[in-house]
């Protein structure tokens, strides 16, 4: 895998999805702490000197460096921009009206395939 | 409950494993035993959660009054320049761009360097490294540590982290499966590991290792019942065997095939079909043997001698040696085709007894259960549990060893408690063991079997209502069987037994000396270490049986003065000790 991507996938990915598989797999409607840890792995993260920053802007920073990829690749990074703007509102909704929360889960695990669309856009063989 | 330490720069992973993994406990950096997510001191805003870099890592361990279990640690640190391991940095580049390129590699690798810290201070540890999905070249970096684990699923779920945690804690701390115990030092759980592999492996499994580590016994208890392999276990010395005889046993022989043959024979190779062949001490073999060896196992099939019919014989071999076999090979007398066709590219260590000391306690207390659990002691341990009054709620399955002075307070009532000093526990870690497990197991049955009789000999003391289940290994009967002598000699001269008949009697060596005194005093002295050993060092009682009721410990004691024998010598241990050491009876 590129490491640009891989990179991407350890230092936003993950975090954001880790906390949606666990709810997703324990199936029961998420508490408002549950929905409190959904957010921290979307606003929550860290530069790459540790500073805190929000998924939106991390993923910001790692468009800057983005290697040249086939020409879906700029399309397939606007996708994923959008998903996670999606799931950060979709979570921000949630911490508000709990009763949102299943649909937070799903708009964050909606990143999975709009992280595979842009792997598959920088190498169509994937 | 098993404790963990999670190392990460984020707190998101103690914090999921806090939320989704209840059944383990977290070590944190604060003194409070409540699991973060619920600590109020989070509200206010506490940032000791997690151990978040190498400094905070280290103060975390110390910190804990014990290890914790196991360590769950992060392959990516996101830390400024100076939080980084290592220290000194003034080998990175020093402008702005190479730097900051070095930098972001250092963090990339950060938890293998971590890793490498806290290997120095606790080289036992057990780690599940969260690395990169396909991070090939950091896993061959920390392959040769085989107390680390790696869980590769970069987008991880709890419950996978959750799996591979169990894996790990299971893998290390089961020191003990069955009759094998694998204990904590590295060169066994690497041998471990390499064995979950090789067992279901169909190619053939090449053991090295000294005399007595145990090899054959890794085949039939873990390589065998591993393999998967319907057929029988076949086990073979090669080094037992008349090399006459060995083409015969090998492979079978038709009757008349040789003189003496009177019936068909079957070859170990035919008996093992479908199984596994253990060949023992495989560099004993003569260079014919070694041809015919490779051929039937190319082949998968044998010949008996005298027989032009093949039969079949696919078996998963497993050849062990005590030599080196590709010194051999290189010397030209073992096949160097036969050596390769043996796999010695995945070939096993066994590790000798003396490269696991850190073991070595856990060891002794396997060895001590063992011998008392088994068959060939059992007659004595029921003629000791018939001789003396045994409580109803005895329970021989329950034992323990404990090591250090032996206290009453320290034993149990319902079980034997076998006391070994520290004394001797250090004796035994000096000891070299040339002859590995063998020799450990030989030296605790030895052990148990003078401590048994010996405590049959003298017989309960007046007013003992319970058996002395508490069993005392003497110092000096340790070191008598470490410095390969009997028990029951003296430091004169060789005593082979003392039995308690109407009187004792004591089998005595003697030389020559040039006076019938010397001679009566030489046997006074070897009579008197016997009874020494007889009575575990009781000297009052010793006063008893040779002068009977004007008998005391002054006398003896002069006595053995006088004849040059050191008590300090014979018990190496101080007097006060072997007093201790029988709490049931009246101390002197």
């Amino acid at each position: 895998m590129n490491p640009w991507l891989q990179r991407l996938r350890h230092d936003l990915l993950k975090r954001a999805l880790w906390t949606a598989r666990d709810l997703r797999d324990l199936g029961a409607h998420p508490t408002a702490s549950d929905l409190r840890a959904l957010a921290a792995g979307l606003r929550e993260l860290a530069d790459p000197e540790g500073r805190p920053i929000a998924a939106r802007a991390l993923f910001s920073l790692f468009l800057e460096d983005a290697p040249p990829g086939s020409p879906g690749f700029s399309q397939a990074c606007d996708t994923f921009g959008q998903a996670l703007g999606f799931a950060d509102a979709a979570v921000g909704r949630a911490l508000f009206d709990a009763a949102l929360g299943p649909a937070a889960v799903a708009a964050v695990l909606q990143l999975e395939p709009a992280f595979e669309a842009l792997a598959r856009s920088m190498n169509p063989r994937i | 409950m098993p404790r963990l330490l999670v190392i990460d720069d984020r707190d998101q992973t103690i914090e999921m494993c806090q939320r989704h993994l209840p059944q383990f406990d977290y070590v944190t950096r604060c003194d409070k035993s409540i699991p973060c997510q619920v600590c109020e001191e989070r509200v206010r805003g506490c940032t000791l959660r997690c151990a978040h870099d190498h400094l905070e890592a280290a103060e975390a361990l110390r910190r804990q009054p014990s290890l914790p279990d196991l360590v769950v640690l992060d392959l990516h640190f996101a830390l400024p320049e100076e939080r980084l391991l290592p220290e000194d940095k003034t080998l990175l580049p020093a402008e702005k761009k190479p730097r900051a390129a070095a930098l972001e590699e250092l963090r990339r690798r950060q938890g293998l360097l971590i890793l490498e810290r806290l290997r120095k201070d606790y080289p036992t540890l057990p780690v599940v490294l969260l690395t990169t999905t396909g991070a090939h070249p950091l896993r061959a970096a920390g392959a040769q540590d085989p107390l680390v684990y790696f869980c590769e699923n970069e987008v991880v779920d709890s419950r996978t982290l959750a799996s591979e945690i169990t894996r790990a804690l299971e893998l290390h701390h089961t020191t003990q499966e069955g009759p094998i115990f694998w204990g904590r030092s590295r060169p066994m759980a690497e041998l471990r590991r390499q064995l979950a592999v090789l067992s279901r492996s169909p190619l053939p499994v090449l053991v090295e290792g000294e005399t007595g580590t145990g090899k054959s016994f890794l085949a039939e208890h873990v390589i065998h019942p591993r393999s998967g392999n319907k057929g029988p276990l076949v086990v073979t010395d090669l080094s037992t065997i008349p090399s006459s005889l060995l083409p015969a046993h090998l492979f079978g022989a038709r009757r008349g095939a040789y003189t003496g043959s009177t019936e068909d024979q079957p070859g170990v190779f035919e008996q093992a079909h479908g199984g596994t062949l253990f060949l023992d001490e495989i560099g004993n073999l003569d260079l014919e043997l070694q041809r015919q060896l490779l051929l039937v196992l190319e082949r998968g099939a044998v010949t008996r001698l005298g027989d032009t019919r093949s039969r079949p014989a696919v078996v998963k071999l497993v050849a062990a040696t005590n030599m080196d076999l590709e010194e051999l090979v290189r010397e030209g007398r073992f096949r160097a085709d036969l050596y390769m066709r043996m796999n010695p590219a995945t070939r096993l260590r066994v590790p000798a007894l003396r490269e696991r000391r850190e073991d070595l306690p856990e060891l002794v207390k396997f060895a001590f259960l063992e011998a008392l659990r088994s068959e060939p002691l059992r007659p004595l341990v029921r003629q000791y549990l018939a001789r003396f009054p045994t409580p109803d709620d005895f329970r021989e399955v329950e034992s323990t060893v404990a090591f250090g002075k032996p206290s009453a307070r320290g034993a149990r009532r319902d079980a034997f408690t076998i006391f070994f000093s520290r004394q001797s526990l250090d004796r035994l870690s000096a000891h070299s063991w040339p002859g590995n497990h063998r020799e450990l197991k030989l030296l605790v049955m030895n052990a148990l079997v003078f401590t048994l009789v010996n405590h049959l000999d003298t017989g309960p003391a007046a007013g003992d209502e319970r058996a002395p289940a508490l069993l005392v290994i003497a110092d000096h009967l340790v070191e008598r069987l470490l410095a390969g002598t009997s028990p029951g000699a003296g430091k004169t001269a060789p005593l082979k037994a003392l039995r308690k008949g109407p009187g004792r009697t004591v089998e005595i060596a003697l030389k020559p000396a040039p006076t019938f005194a010397e001679v009566s005093a030489e046997v006074e002295r070897q009579y008197l270490c016997a009874l020494f050993e007889a009575c575990a060092g009781d000297l009052d009682k010793m006063g008893r049986e040779l002068l009977g009721p004007a008998g005391n410990k002054r006398k003896v004691h002069l006595r053995m003065n006088q004849l040059g024998l050191r008590l300090r010598e014979l018990r190496s241990a101080p007097s006060e000790e072997l007093v201790q050491a029988r709490p049931e009876e009246p101390a002197a």
